[in-house]
């Protein structure tokens, strides 16, 4: 095909999209609303399963100590601890240590902290306590917890709790995103397809003539089909970079809590792959439902 | 063109033994059978129903046959697989009486239209509208859009349009339905004009004063069967008795 050719084709589409107005704008409305839905709920979950995924490998156990006990006994009681057979490091954080953290979290909020406290650093001595197998990692909490065998410790915390709740959140977000989604998807389909075929309706004359001069069955469903993917393509393109921008702004948010979820969390998808991946998608459904609608709608004469 | 099946025969039209059945059991056209030689001037004609239009269809292929065969420049047009009819269509210009022009477009880029859609470049273009409109005395209104233009006028349109390709066959399906007597005859000269210049034309007419003024080869049809094909005949054959018709 001649590049006059191609420039005649894609002519003849933004003609059509201008001229089906009302509904193309429709059929750009849906198409967003659709792949944002169905790119959030599956930006969401991929975030939640990538955390997931990560947790395990960095996971750490935190014991506080009773506040009484004095610091060779704390530093016997991480020997002992570093002897139990599925620990792989035990690093001892004094209270001095954890304050000092605090200071530097709370940058220019510490003074206030300490006045409110009157001086007294109420942090106790923390253990954080490394497993050599993920899997065995509630079994170490469980001994450190239940056993009697150390009545130094005070409390033991893990990233367990957290990754439970993110994970029943990553399978609501699934469900019910999911089935909107589809739902969606479903729409789109069905809206570009009527936006098509209102085009083969308004261009009736323009394709009998078509016909019958001679043009071949491809010359006449290309510019079908290119307008189907313009549809999906802008739609994927708006849904991408909305997607793009709610993604950044709660991953800015989740960084300001002090969670060891989000402390831990790996990188997110760059705004770049977001885009990409939806208007590919975009560009996918407009084809098919244009595909459809040429099959069921556009008379062989 | 693959499917073509090319004889020596000079015929560029054949139709053997054709006939056409609608469902369930409407016939519109029953054993058929004639030959055009290339650059012959015929005119069908009828009434409405008679199986004119059924004949044309025929021959551009927006029917087939039910039986028989329907051969153009030697190819076996109800044989044609769907994806070779393109190529036979390029080889023929149809005229229809509802004009069939693009309303937002102009004279030119209608003419154009049947270029553009067959991929030609914007120099044939360029080269070959203007020649087209020439033949139909239409060149100084090639900015007009149709409604701009007379009922004739938008034939010409059509007719430009038909020979932008340069077909040897001109197929036109009531060309002067929609036109007053002067305009038609001015239509028909177009079309004999044409006809001098080699190209074979077929016209499918209720139009008794044109067919009278350009005595031509007529065929006759009637609820479907060929009765009369006279090489230089009228709209009608006089009664040469009282009550004896044709």
């Amino acid at each position: 095909m001649s590049l006059s050719s191609l420039g005649f084709l894609i002519e003849e589409a933004l003609k059509s999209i201008r001229r089906n107005g009302l509904m193309s704008l429709t059929a750009f409305t849906t198409v967003t609303m659709a792949l944002s839905v169905f790119g959030g709920a599956a930006y969401a979950l991929y975030r939640v399963h990538q955390i997931a995924q990560a947790l395990p490998r960095q996971f750490q156990i935190s014991v506080f100590l009773r506040m009484e006990v004095p610091r060779d006994q704390a530093l016997r009681v991480a020997d002992s601890i570093r002897a139990l057979p599925d620990v792989a490091a035990v690093t001892l954080v004094t209270r001095e240590e954890a304050w000092a953290e605090m200071e530097r979290e709370h940058a220019g909020a510490g003074a206030h902290i300490a006045d409110a406290l009157a001086g007294e650093n109420p942090y106790p001595d923390r253990l954080d306590v490394e497993v050599r197998a993920p899997e065995r990692a509630a079994a170490v909490t469980a001994a450190l917890r239940g056993s009697g065998q150390f009545p130094e410790i005070d409390e033991v915390r893990d990233a367990r709790d957290a990754l439970e709740r993110a994970l029943a959140a990553g399978r609501v977000v699934r469900n019910a995103g999911g089935i909107v989604a589809l739902a969606l998807l479903g729409a789109t389909l069905v809206v570009i397809q009527n936006t098509i075929r209102l085009t083969v309706i308004a261009r009736w004359r323009e394709i009998r003539i078509m016909q019958l001069v001679g043009a071949t069955g491809s010359f006449i469903r290309l510019p079908l089909l290119l307008e189907g993917l313009f549809y999906g393509m802008v739609g994927g393109l708006l849904a991408g970079t909305l997607v793009a921008v709610i993604a950044r702004e709660l991953g800015r948010y989740a960084a300001t809590l002090s969670s060891p979820l989000t402390a831990m969390a790996p990188p997110p998808l760059s705004a770049l792959t977001v885009l990409v991946g939806l208007t590919a998608l975009g560009a996918l459904i407009g084809l098919t439902a244009s595909a459809i609608s040429i099959r069921r709608f556009l008379v062989r004469a | 063109m693959d499917h073509a099946r090319e004889t020596s025969d000079p015929a560029i039209l054949r139709l053997v033994d054709v006939s056409v059945v609608y469902p369930p059991s409407r016939c519109a056209l029953r054993d058929v059978s004639l030959n055009v030689a290339p650059g012959e001037f015929v005119f069908v004609v009828g009434t409405t129903g008679a199986g004119k239009s059924t004949l044309l269809k025929l021959l551009y292929r927006a029917e087939v046959p039910t039986s028989g065969t329907v051969e153009v420049s030697g190819v076996d047009v109800g044989a044609l697989p769907h994806h070779a009819v393109p190529a036979l269509r390029r080889r023929m210009g149809v005229v229809f009486q509802d004009f069939a022009l693009l309303p937002d477009r102009t004279v030119f880029e209608n003419v154009a239209f049947a270029l553009r859609v067959i991929g030609a470049g914007r120099r044939a273009i360029r080269r070959r509208v203007p020649a087209a409109l020439e033949q139909v005395a239409l060149v100084h209104r090639c900015d007009a859009f149709p409604h701009q233009l007379s009922g004739g006028e938008q034939q010409r349109v059509a007719i430009a349009r038909a020979l932008v390709n340069n077909p040897p066959l001109l197929i036109a399906d009531e060309p002067t339905g929609n036109l007053d007597p002067d305009t038609s005859l001015g239509i028909a000269m177009i079309l004999d004009e044409i006809n001098h210049r080699g190209t074979t034309v077929v016209v499918a007419t209720h139009d008794r004063h044109m067919v009278d003024n350009f005595p031509r080869r007529v065929i006759e049809f009637d609820r479907g069967c060929l009765v009369r094909d006279d090489r230089q005949g009228a709209y009608a054959v006089e009664p040469v008795e009282p009550g004896l018709s044709h």
